[in-house]
């Protein structure tokens, strides 16, 4: 259930966006960075009011449908990179952090609906709580590497601009498409019966965004190139991957844990688990290149471009596309 | 030599293991599941892959351990994590034994001392008996529906798990719902108080003994209610019909018609439905009463009659030998005139002459207990007088004091008072219990409306005809509304009870090293649920959470506590 602290939660997001672009111009750099920070502190914070409130609302932790794990990982984006910007202090990171943020949380309110029961399975408030947390604290380090990724790839120029152009440009489209096809849904513009054009129209349509949303992109790299050091990028995908990779496998763990407690099977090749397992491996062969083999620059930061695209799919993908014991969310 | 163990301990071999596990893996994902299993996840060679993976994590670790450093500590202590998980897997799969009881073996209070494997070809024995006592669904209470529909608009319905407080409200928001109260166990806890300062109805407070003077009833009879107050008498010998033993008594107050028709608790009422829609609308079986489907249909009542053979005479004269009712049909179809039957709700179905996806059923409660007493207080000019019809349609003046027999076998009625303003109070309690007659009181604000409504499991209200209508109950078929599967179950050794428990998913039962999980199903034939029980017997489970502690405690040490560690001693 929505209630005002989401609502103030997502307000103050998009207020932290504002004033980050605003700081993108050099003469007022300081002020974005400070007003866009405290604003999205004022986000995380009403963010954490609203789960407190539906945990006692609904006395249960409020981690349980898509509307909820979504809102949960929006927070998460928000205090990591809160704490991430005040460890490593790149400064670029802000307004695009801010505006994934908001994008989650905008996200959230399209799966919002009536409160379903809660399936046997899931009714273990421990380790509901640690398995989710974890997890999606995990997706929201992971997800800032993917920024840093793009970024730091943006700014390195030749081919992985143009790759960073094309990544990102699809990404954003199919972000906004898939979001409008939600809200045409909801906005009961189409329905069951239109669902087959829907998808035909949502699919048609992420190109063309993409093409649309190729140049902006492309002129905004251009003109950050000289504000960011890509090495210190570099850096700091690895420094959040070194943050989300532990925590995903804490959550895994967690869940395999759970899985025996509720099933009687620490493991069972479950689409979740396994794609849980294939993103971990992604981030696992990061760090081993990185380690042994000195993967450092482009090449290592396409890979946490993969890996991102392994947490979006472990998370809806799996949901929505492929069966199994979680696919609960999709309902 | 060295060669060997240079590409047992190199990051190439870990990044062709990994990546040929990664994309056998990704690749299975989208088999289907029986699929994957058999392809891949079961099959030789992927367990080959694992376990060749495991052994370049013994090689690394072993190769690690000589350079062991702050440095490498948090990764090396990860690596010897995952073997130990993988060696624990391994040991389970030598080792471990797993399966399932349920269907015919899993009778309540017939003990189980085997349990057959996933493929139903290896029956093993369990060192102890299981005895299932009893089996039960935990049910959430039922949810609130809102359906929401009007021209041009597809129908939608929504369901809500609701509690007291919760308020919702249409998507436009010009209706609200606030809910008033849930009750687990529904139940009217009547009283009657005299209030000399309304201007309410009379009430009689009336007594039965039995033929031996034995008191069976004493209460109030309320004239505003409407209502016939069932009276057991005790069983006698040589009266066999078991008829006797119940019969009713009404008061009509200043009704000028004694045989005035009156209903029970449960009134006849008729049922309209458009045959694609789940919410049913319902209306009492009035002359005048008009209901307006989704689609634009308006279903009215012409006539109601206790006796359709009778149609023509008032139903005061009639006995409720064939209720039927004519239902007047217009919209876009044209006009139609429909007879519905309260003893033949199928009739009603199967006859319809123009609007087919309209279905009208006529309940009328059933009900074989003869009315024996009616009550009726007289205004003759300034005198009060109370007249009593017995059911042979005798009529004896009543004084208050005064006793008369109702029946043959010696019933006698007195009038103990008469009271000018008596009126019943109700008050909906929940009476404890269980679920065992849910239903939601809900304040309905909007759409013309500002009023209190209850609706009991698998009751609809509709608050704006074509726009708005609530439901209170379950999704068909329970899904979904399943809160835990519960188990009582007890476990014996010899003749001796050893533990009981209720095992329910989350919470297994654990005995001599096996595992026991709750599960259920449905059989393929048949709708009810069926219990089942997942058993595991794993030796490597130990190993397993081992593994995982230490893989835990390594991954966080190489991300977080060295990082830390460094930034102190910088």
């Amino acid at each position: 259930m929505r209630s005002v602290f989401f609502d103030l939660s997502l307000y103050a997001c998009l207020a932290s966006v504002v004033a980050h672009l605003i700081g993108t111009s050099a003469a007022r750099r300081r002020f974005g960075t400070i007003a866009g920070s405290i604003m999205l502190g004022i986000s995380g914070l009403s963010g954490l009011a609203f789960i407190a409130h539906e945990w006692v609302e609904l006395q249960r932790p409020p981690f349980v449908n898509t509307f909820e794990v979504l809102a949960f990982l929006g927070v998460a984006l928000t205090f990591v990179t809160l704490a991430f910007q005040g460890i490593t202090r790149i400064a670029i990171l802000g307004p695009f952090a801010s505006t994934l943020a908001l994008m989650v949380l905008g996200y959230a309110t399209l799966f919002q609906g009536g409160v379903q029961p809660v399936m046997p399975a899931l009714r273990n408030n421990f380790w509901l709580t640690i398995h989710v947390i974890l997890c999606f604290v995990a997706y929201a380090g992971l997800f800032l590497s993917f920024i840093a990724a793009l970024l730091h790839l943006g700014l390195t120029g030749g081919k992985h601009r143009a790759g960073a152009v094309l990544v990102s440009s699809l990404t954003l489209g199919g972000i906004l498409c898939v979001a409008l096809a939600l809200l045409a849904t909801r906005a009961k513009w189409a329905g069951p019966e239109t669902e087959g054009r829907l998808t035909t129209i949502t699919l048609g349509a992420i190109p063309a965004a993409a093409l649309a949303l190729a140049w902006p992109i492309q002129a905004l790299l251009a003109k950050l190139s000289s504000s960011a050091d890509p090495a210190v990028l570099d850096r700091g995908v690895y420094r959040s991957i070194t943050f989300g990779f532990p925590l995903l496998g804490l959550g895994i763990i967690t869940g395999a844990v759970w899985a025996n407690e509720a099933w009687g099977r620490y493991w069972g090749w479950d689409p979740k688990e396994t794609w849980s397992l294939i993103t971990w491996l992604v981030y696992f062969l990061y760090l081993h290149f990185r380690f042994m083999r000195g993967w450092i620059g482009p090449r290592s930061s396409w890979f946490a471009v993969a890996g991102f695209f392994a947490v979006v799919f472990t998370f809806f993908g799996v949901s929505y596309l492929l069966p199994g014991l979680h696919s609960y969310l999709a309902s | 030599m060295t060669r060997v163990w240079k590409l047992l301990t190199s990051v190439k071999l870990a990044a062709v293991l990994g990546g040929a596990i990664l994309a056998a893996a990704l690749v299975a994902t989208l088999l289907k599941p029986a699929m994957a299993y058999a392809a891949v996840y079961r099959a030789k060679w992927f367990l080959v892959l694992l376990a060749a993976f495991g052994v370049n994590l013994v090689a690394c670790a072993i190769h690690r351990a000589r350079f062991l450093r702050w440095a490498t500590l948090g990764s090396f202590v990860s690596h010897v994590g995952a073997l130990t998980i993988l060696a624990g897997a391994a040991v389970g799969a030598f080792w471990g034994k797993e399966g399932g009881i349920a269907g015919a073996d899993l009778r309540e209070g017939k003990p189980v001392d085997r349990f057959t494997s996933d493929d139903g070809k290896t029956t093993y024995p369990l060192p102890f008996q299981l005895r299932l006592e009893k089996f039960s669904l935990d049910l959430y209470p039922p949810r609130l529906w809102i359906l929401q529909e009007g021209p041009g608009v597809a129908a939608r319905m929504e369901s809500f798990v609701v509690k007291k407080g919760t308020t919702l409200s249409t998507d436009r928001g010009e209706v609200t719902f606030t809910v008033e109260d849930v009750f687990e166990n529904h139940q009217l806890q009547e009283e009657v108080v005299e209030r000399s300062d309304e201007n309410i109805g009379p009430g009689v407070l009336v007594k039965v003994n039995d033929s031996d003077g034995t008191p069976v009833f004493e209460g109030w009879l309320v004239a505003e209610e409407k209502k016939e107050t069932v009276i057991q008498t005790p069983h006698r010998e040589g009266h066999g019909d078991d008829h006797n033993h119940t019969f009713k008594v009404a008061y009509l107050g200043l009704d000028p018609d004694l045989s005035d028709t009156l209903w029970g608790p449960e009134t006849p009422r008729l049922f309209v439905r458009l045959r694609d829609q789940k919410i049913v609308r319902s209306m009492p079986p009035r002359a005048g009463q008009v209901m307006g489907l989704s689609d634009g249909t308006v279903v009215a009542v012409n006539l109601a009659t206790l006796d359709y053979s009778k149609r023509d005479k008032p139903d005061a004269d009639l006995a409720p030998v064939n209720p039927a009712v004519q239902v007047a049909i217009s919209g876009s179809q044209g006009d139609e005139e429909r007879w519905v039957f309260g003893k033949y709700p199928e009739y009603g179905l199967n006859h319809a002459p123009l609007y087919k996806n309209v279905s009208v059923v006529y309940r009328f409660p059933e009900d074989p207990t003869p009315v024996l007493a009616r009550i009726r207080t007289v205004l003759d000019g300034m005198e009060i007088r109370h007249a009593l019809r017995g059911s042979g349609g005798t009529i004896v003046d009543l004084t208050p004091g005064q006793s008369v027999p109702v029946n043959r076998d010696g019933v006698s009625l007195t009038l103990e008072r008469y009271s000018p303003h008596a009126a019943l109070t109700r008050k909906e309690v929940d009476a404890g219990g269980g679920l065992l007659n849910p239903a939601l009181r809900v304040h309905i604000r909007g759409a013309g409306r500002d009023e209190s409504v209850t609706l009991k499991n698998g009751e609809s209200f509709c608050v704006a005809p074509g726009e708005v209508n609530i439901a209170y109950g379950y999704q068909e078929g329970h899904e979904g509304d399943i809160r835990n599967f519960d188990s009582a179950v007890k476990v014996l050794e010899g003749e001796k009870v050893v533990a009981a428990q209720t095992v329910s998913v989350n919470h297994p039962l654990v005995h001599r090293g096996y595992r026991l999980y709750q599960n259920a199903y449905k059989p393929r034939t048949g709708n009810e649920w069926t219990p089942a029980f997942r058993v595991v017997k794993d030796p490597g489970l130990p190993l397993i959470y081992v593994g995982f502690a230490i893989l835990s405690a390594g991954l966080l040490f190489a991300s977080f506590g060295r990082p830390w560690l460094k930034g102190r001693s910088a």
